[in-house]
């Protein structure tokens, strides 16, 4: 009886911490959402309500309507979207590479990997915008999908590269001896059982992606061609601030992201890895 | 089906020369067994076959034709491993369609094929299982099915059961026997396990430091090894080597002068073998099953005394362990000799079977077969 209690009570405190630690990441992106269905009037008002009773999507329509909102969702889902893509294809096959491979240097080349990532981008951003002068890609996606790539890659090639490490040879070379050419051989054995490693990368790369402000402003000019933060920052900017519009727009930057981890989180849970060779 | 020959085969990692210089033509539907302690290149040999090291030197056939420089997908070989090394993501009949799926048959073929082989290992129901829901036994079996539906020209088996337990070690043994004489495949497999050598092979190709020291079939290596270590690495259990010198007797034959005491006579039709070690030091090989703890005391018997230390009982049998001249021997002895451990008994020899050794060379003296 009394171990059961204990059970109890012990339950009770890991839900509630969950609670708490829930409602206090939950609390901002609720309030987000409440605000952007509220009326003007309600949003100002002297003591700030929680619910509304008059929810509406006012604020939405003027977002889609007086802006160019729905342009930046776009290119900011072409843009993440490639430069994710991209991503995974250059640091698998580098991650493989340096993991498979025997060649001169290549500890150099994977330390040298992780070193590249510890430089904030900013530090190299006035470099990175004359190089990208230099061939011409300023001002169009290809230019931010190579930069967000360009960052994304030390970390999802050192992260690659640990989940290849762990997948024992001896199925590669199984996979080779049953016929497969060495492509095949890792795309159907050894990137299935990497796939964590390959949805973690691209969650990652997605949200370097999607949320960055700074290489947009940089390397951007034209308005057909912004991305959501910084077309965000241009409606807080403009004459009137309409904090209905703003909440609405945060709340279109924040779904796709949300989406996105809620859609792929699951293939996260690796377990995958055991019972194939001894043990 | 292929008859394979290995030509001069060398590889070096480095400095390192792992196997140098093997030669070797294995026929067509022929169980050729690789056998050597660890380190001793048999592994590096099987995995250049498949293709999966490149060579150094030499040159490898299948059927006449050089494979040097095909990839294992080209050169249609199936590989068993030691780690099973299933896909872990997929069930059994997906690791064992894989490649013929890879190869592009017809889905009907496929499960034909499977369901075969499946069949012939008796793992049909295991077919929608994950590998990590198999014991050690049936992942082995499944790995030996997904070799066997590509219907390949040579199979290979690296180590296949060395992480199995004991008695299922001896029923895979069995079965791999049996498989071979269903498919009469070429197949070339490694093990440190001189048992498995001993009872697979057609032909037993012993290794030691990356070179191919006696090539021969079981009974052979096992009564007439080569060397020292051919002698001592095959049969358990294991050879004993006793000093000795080489004299002759009375009537112009010859004996062996123990080291530790004890006069044994050669036989006579080994005398012409032997005459150039005379009045030399060599050492005499002769296993336990050739030594065995005497009672009967008759009259001048060809053996030696020795004090036993430990008597092993197996069950049907029994064995002796003494030191003799600073040496560990064996001699077998009967079960109920337990009791004999401490005592001073003398040790005959069947000296038929006996080996006489070159002490700087190890090289076993042949004898001419009657």
């Amino acid at each position: 009886m009394i171990a059961t209690a204990k059970k109890a009570g012990l339950r009770l405190w890991v839900y509630g911490t969950a609670a708490l630690l829930t409602t206090i990441c939950g609390f901002p992106l609720a309030w987000l959402i409440l605000t952007s269905i509220k009326p003007d009037r309600e949003i100002f008002a002297a003591i700030p309500t929680f619910w509304t009773d008059r929810p509406s999507l006012d604020a939405y329509a003027r977002l889609f309507e007086e802006t160019n909102y729905l342009t930046y969702f776009f290119n900011s889902i072409v843009v993440a979207g490639s430069a994710t893509l991209l991503t995974i294809v250059v640091a698998t096959l580098a991650g493989y590479a340096i993991t498979r491979y025997r060649f001169p240097g290549r500890e150099t080349i994977a330390g040298g990997m992780l070193l590249t990532y510890m430089f904030a981008p900013i530090m190299i951003i006035v470099p990175f915008f004359i190089l990208m002068r230099g061939i011409g890609l300023t001002d169009s996606h290809v230019g931010l999908v190579l930069s967000y790539t360009t960052f994304a890659l030390p970390f999802s090639m050192w992260l690659l590269r640990s989940f290849f490490q762990s997948i024992p040879i001896d199925l590669e070379h199984a996979a080779m001896t049953d016929g497969a050419s060495r492509p095949q051989a890792v795309w159907y054995v050894i990137v299935p059982l990497a796939l964590p490693g390959v949805i973690a990368v691209s969650i990652f790369t997605f949200i370097v992606a999607w949320n960055d402000y700074i290489f947009t402003f940089i390397l951007i000019t034209s308005d057909d061609l912004k991305t959501l933060p910084v077309g965000l920052f241009d409606i807080y900017t403009s004459s009137v601030t309409d904090w209905g519009m703003i909440t609405a727009a945060g709340v279109v930057i924040t779904l796709p992201a949300l989406v996105f981890f809620v859609f792929v989180q699951r293939y996260l849970i690796s377990g995958w890895g055991a019972g194939g060779v001894k043990g | 089906m292929a008859e394979v020959i290995l030509e001069q085969l060398c590889k070096n990692y480095g400095t390192v020369e792992a196997v140098r210089d093997v030669n070797l033509t294995i026929a067509d539907g022929e169980f050729v067994v690789l056998v050597g302690p660890s380190g001793c290149g048999k592994s590096t040999t099987l995995r250049m076959v498949a293709g999966l090291e490149e060579l150094t030197g030499g040159n490898i056939k299948f059927n006449g034709q050089i494979v040097n420089d095909l990839t294992p997908k080209q050169r249609n070989i199936a590989m068993v491993f030691q780690s099973y090394a299933l896909y872990p993501h997929m069930t059994v009949f997906k690791n064992m369609a894989f490649g013929l799926k890879l190869k592009g048959l017809a889905k009907d073929e496929i499960k034909r094929r499977v369901a075969e082989a499946a069949a012939l290992l008796d793992i049909s129901e295991l077919m929608d299982r994950k590998p990590r829901e198999l014991s050690g036994g049936q992942r082995q079996r499944v790995a030996m099915g997904r070799a066997i539906v590509r219907q390949p020209l040579v199979f290979l088996f690296d180590e296949p059961l060395s992480n199995l337990d004991a008695a299922l070690r001896g029923q895979m043994r069995v079965e791999i026997k049996r498989l071979h004489k269903a498919l009469a495949t070429t197949i070339i497999y490694v093990t440190h396990d001189q048992i498995e050598a001993m009872t697979l092979a057609d032909r037993i190709v012993v290794m030691n430091a990356g070179r191919v020291v006696q090539v021969g079939d079981p009974m052979t290596v096992y009564n007439r090894p080569i060397d020292k270590f051919v002698a001592a690495f095959i049969g358990t259990p294991k050879m004993n080597f006793l000093a000795a010198r080489l004299e002759t007797a009375g009537g112009g034959g010859l004996v062996l002068q123990l080291e530790g005491g004890g006069t044994l006579p050669v036989p006579e039709s080994r005398t012409r073998a032997y005459q150039p070690y005379l009045n030399k030091a060599v050492e005499m090989g002769i296993r336990p099953d050739h030594l065995s703890v005497d009672d009967a005391g008759g009259s001048e018997p060809a053996g030696f005394e020795a004090t036993i230390d430990v008597v092993e009982v197996t069950g049907a049998g029994a064995l002796a362990f003494f030191s003799f001249a600073g040496v560990d021997a064996a001699a077998q002895c009967l079960p109920r000799d337990t009791a004999r451990a401490g005592q001073r008994v003398l040790i005959a020899a069947d000296m038929e079977h006996m080996h006489l050794i070159e002490t700087d060379s190890g090289r076993v003296v042949p004898v001419e077969t009657a």
